[in-house]
């Protein structure tokens, strides 16, 4: 579009009106945050006392301390910080074992393809879009009889089990778009399956890699259905310690460290997102644009 | 160095018959030619050959041994694809060393060979580039130095110049014709381009919808053409082809009347090659107006309607008239092909 | 032939895991729905009955149509505001890039966190209910929070505030996709901006709706955590979904069988859409 020096009055108009939209739902998306984050630095006299968007007369960090260090969660005292290290105990293995087993399913189902491994992916797609309220029995019970239902690896299982469907189809379409003339000239020079797979496709793979791991990191950390049905007491991930602190019935409500816990629980997620946002979103677009 | 034998190949993908009972010997040494049209199986054929597909039935045989379950990093063989599929994330040297280092072979002679064929193919100075760094025809210098580098006892060539602009394809074509003079490997090579085919081979082999319709040397492709395809496919521009009837030894059809044929009488389809044609004055075998009138430089290149379908001629540099103007051509008896009206088969003269 | 049984054998364990599972574990689910399974599992086969008593339940049929309410709710809004957005950053916005960014944060947030935010936001006694009070409008209310007709509400609204980035991130590839020659072609034609979005841009982005419309049903379907955290399906039971009352009932309240049987339903709410979805885009797929 060539850029007219003098805009007549009705574009000029319409780009006002643009912007403003696009400014309101700024506010409307921030809002939240920005509530939450001045709530976690009033103290509950100053909550009591002032609105929600007053700004902190007198900053203090002890609902951070407090939330992390010694607020009641259940029936200790020791605020979020053990289940925060659950989460990371939990995420860290869970997002490596899904991701590598991912990408060796996406490599034969996309370059090694056989009979039947059509059938294969679409059974597995499928499972991308089950509603887990449909497995959650069976595989409670199965915990039971593993005697995992009581410790971080019986949620580390589940995470892999169910996040297998996803990663196999995200490296699954990462792969298809890779010549197969590719596969085949390192074929006739020499390389077999694992040698084609570790020199000539791992090496292009950094991308996919990147997307897989931030989806998975953000989809395990963030789970509570799993969280909440297979664990109990001190090996719950922090969403599941998050809601039963906000969700106590004890007699005084600490807004302030409610909205400590939640940023803190948040932020591993935040974190992935700002630094590595590109690959997020496109995480999020090729999970929703499956096939 | 190698010969290589197809003996009564057949290949189907589910009910799609692509291959339909392919037999050839391809001589140690020789290049050898596939040209067809899109779909007429020849990559498919080249794949077979690689091991890159198993036949359906039928064997492939490399030198004497049956190599139907060989996999292909067995079969000692080289191939340079289309796309030239170098290894994106190696520079040039590592793509030219990598086939060798999964056979173990010793450091120093990797470096050697690499030394030698980056010298013999010019890319010395490329050796530390990544494929994306490089330009189209440079790609395909890597693939070919690639294949060479292996030393393998066949080379397998699959469409490898129809990435190229066309100069760049021409420049090519001469390349890969010195280097076989060079170093005498067996050369299997599919492309659709049947310029190339007559250039570059020893013998070409002419399919057409998963069957073989003639081998031959390229003069033989050219002036002794088995079938109505094979003389429509090859040669450019294609040989004219027209309907009429023989009757005492005369064909007749529309605008055409060509006297003293020594065929049965009845239908038939008559051709000849534009080049052997020409503009008379006295003998008028076709008579017809002027359709379209081409200036090539060297000649000049006419169209008419004759025997119900377009045929061209090519006429002196120098000559001119209109479109619309009445034109004799004379076609002399010696240069007329004749087939079978209906399976299009080449009638024996 | 190692080479050929290889590719087979890697993908093997998946593919067992996969039929335990996910295909093995449904039919377990589905035949503790036809148990009188409560606290554990037993399995005498009583047949559909566990469906029956379910369908008689008023704490199910509010939850479905909650879900009704929720869902349809959820869908439009996300979907009116995502294309809006869509459509705004498109028009060569400068700080296109920063807005992006701050309209798809909520995704990275656990539902959970959102839910702790709203709860907070929407809490009648030092919420907006103070703020705008405190602003003059000494008479204002707004306790949906705590009303059982209006809780379902407050899931909407976080709801929306979450998925709205998702939806303007599709729309806005999908703006990105669409031939600038088409929008050339029409302006020569003498088409207005606004003619052109209505009448070629938005009906080229039917697939996006399509897509779009499919993975919102599907969140919504499979909504619980929101809920619970917000709402915890208050007050009573006036805010459950269905995820929550299979929750509830499978697990608080030891009546596995009637807790298995409204998954099995969930399950086939969300069969009967992504099945055709599948298939179509499959099929597309082969054809294309």
């Amino acid at each position: 579009m060539p850029e007219a020096i003098h805009k007549p009055p009705s574009e000029r108009a319409q780009r006002v009106f643009i912007y403003s939209v696009l400014l309101l739902f700024v506010v409307y998306f921030l809002a939240p945050f920005f509530v939450m984050f001045i709530t976690s630095i009033k103290t509950m006299d100053e909550i009591r006392n002032g609105t929600l968007i007053a700004l902190p007369r007198q900053p203090t960090l002890e609902p951070w301390l407090k939330a992390w260090g010694y607020a009641t969660i259940g029936v200790t005292n020791e605020g979020i910080r053990g289940f925060f290290w659950n989460s990371i105990r939990m995420v860290i293995p869970a997002v490596l074992i899904s991701t590598i087993i991912g990408a060796v399913n996406g490599y034969v189902l996309s370059k090694w393809r056989f009979r039947g491994s059509d059938t294969f992916f679409a059974m597995l797609l499928l499972g991308c879009f089950i509603p887990f309220q449909v497995i959650l029995l069976p595989m409670a019970r199965t915990l039971g009889l593993l005697g995992l239902s009581e410790s971080v690896w019986g949620l580390v299982l589940v995470h892999v089990v169910y996040g297998l469907a996803f990663t196999t189809l995200f490296f699954r379409n990462y792969y298809v778009a890779v010549p197969s003339e590719l596969v085949n000239a390192a074929r006739i020079d020499g390389a077999g399956f694992f040698r084609i797979f570790w020199r000539i496709m791992l090496p292009i793979s950094t991308p996919i890699f990147m997307v897989t791991i931030i989806w998975q990191t953000t989809q395990i950390w963030n789970d509570f259905l799993f969280g909440v049905c297979f664990s109990t007491g001190e090996t719950q991930p922090i969403t599941v310690a998050l809601n039963n602190l906000v969700n106590t019935s004890s007699a005084v409500k600490e807004y302030n460290v409610d909205m400590a816990a939640a940023i803190i629980a948040a932020l591993p997620t935040l974190f992935v997102y700002f630094v590595a946002g590109k690959y997020f979103v496109r995480g999020l677009t090729a999970g929703a644009v499956k096939g | 160095m190698a010969s290589l034998k197809i003996q009564n190949v057949c290949k189907s993908f589910g009910a799609v018959d692509v291959l339909k009972g392919i037999d050839l010997e391809i001589e140690s040494g020789e290049f050898l030619v596939l040209v067809g049209p899109s779909g007429c199986g020849k990559s498919t054929l080249l794949n077979l050959i690689a091991g890159l597909e198993t036949v359906t039935s039928g064997d492939v045989l490399i030198g004497d041994r049956v190599v139907n379950a060989v996999s292909p990093k067995d079969r000692d063989i080289a191939m340079v694809f289309q796309s030239y599929a170098l290894y994106p994330n190696m520079n040039v040297r590592k793509n030219l060393s990598f086939g060798l280092e999964t056979r173990k072979v010793a450091k120093p002679e990797i470096d050697a060979t690499i030394e030698r064929v980056a010298q013999m193919l010019q890319i010395t100075d490329l050796l530390d580039r990544k494929p994306a760094q490089l330009s189209g025809g440079q790609r395909q210098r890597v693939a070919m130095g690639r294949a060479l580098a292996r030393n393998p006892k066949i080379f397998l060539f699959d469409e490898p110049l129809s990435n190229l602009d066309a100069k760049l394809r021409v420049e090519m074509r001469t390349e890969i014709k010195r280097l076989h003079q060079r170093i005498h490997t067996t050369i299997v090579y599919v492309t659709h381009d049947q310029i190339e085919a007559m250039t570059l081979a020893d013998r070409v082999v002419v399919m057409k919808q998963g069957i073989v319709q003639q081998v031959g040397t390229p003069t033989e492709i050219y002036d002794t053409p088995a079938n109505t395809f094979v003389a429509s496919f090859i040669g450019s521009p294609a040989m004219n082809l027209m309907q009429g009837e023989i009757e005492g030894g005369t064909f007749r059809g529309t605008n055409v009347e060509i006297a003293g044929l020594s065929a049965a009488d009845g239908p038939v389809t008559l051709g000849f090659r534009a080049e052997d044609a020409a503009v008379a004055d006295t003998s008028a075998d076709i008579k017809a107006p002027i359709y379209t009138i081409e200036l090539l430089g060297d000649a000049t290149m006419l169209t008419v309607r004759a025997g119900g379908e377009m045929v061209s001629v090519k006429a002196a540099k120098d000559f001119r008239a209109e479109i619309g103007d009445a034109v004799s051509i004379s076609v002399p008896v010696g240069v007329c092909h004749l087939f079978d009206h209906e399976s299009g088969e080449r009638l024996a003269s | 032939m190692l080479e050929t049984a290889l590719p087979k054998l890697v993908v093997a364990p998946s593919f067992v895991v996969m039929i335990i599972f996910i295909y093995g574990f449904i039919l377990w689910t589905l035949y503790i729905s036809m148990t009188k399974s409560t606290f554990l599992p037993t399995y005498d086969f009583v047949g559909l009955v566990q469906y029956a008593k379910l369908w008689r339940i008023e704490r199910w049929w509010v939850a479905c149509r909650n879900l009704l309410v929720y869902g349809g709710l959820f869908i439009v809004l996300c979907t009116t505001f995502g294309l809006l957005l869509a459509i705004f950053l498109d028009q060569k916005i400068r700080i296109e890039g920063a807005l992006r960014t701050i309209y798809l944060y909520p995704l990275a947030l656990s539902f959970v966190v959102t839910g702790t935010a709203w709860k907070w936001i929407l809490n009648p006694g030092l919420g907006i209910e103070r703020l705008v009070r405190e602003m003059g409008w000494t008479s204002f209310t707004f306790d949906w929070l705590v009303t059982s007709e209006m809780s379902i509400y407050c899931v909407v609204i976080a709801a929306v505030w979450q998925s709205t980035g998702f939806v303007m991130a599709m729309f806005l590839a999908g703006l990105r996709g669409i031939d600038d020659s088409i929008i050339k072609a029409a302006q020569v034609d003498g088409a207005g901006l606004r003619r052109i979005y209505w009448k070629i841009i938005i009906p080229s982005l039917r697939p996006v709706f399509f897509s779009s419309f499919i993975i919102l049903t599907h969140i919504a379907i499979k909504s619980f955590d929101l809920v619970v955290v917000l709402t915890r399906g208050g007050p009573g039971y006036s805010s459950d979904l269905p995820a929550t009352f299979m929750y509830a009932y499978a697990f608080t309240r030891g009546r596995l069988a009637m807790g298995a049987a409204s998954a099995m339903i969930m399950f086939a709410m969300v069969m009967a859409i992504i099945v055709p979805y599948l298939y179509s885009e499959l099929r597309r797929k082969r054809h294309a």
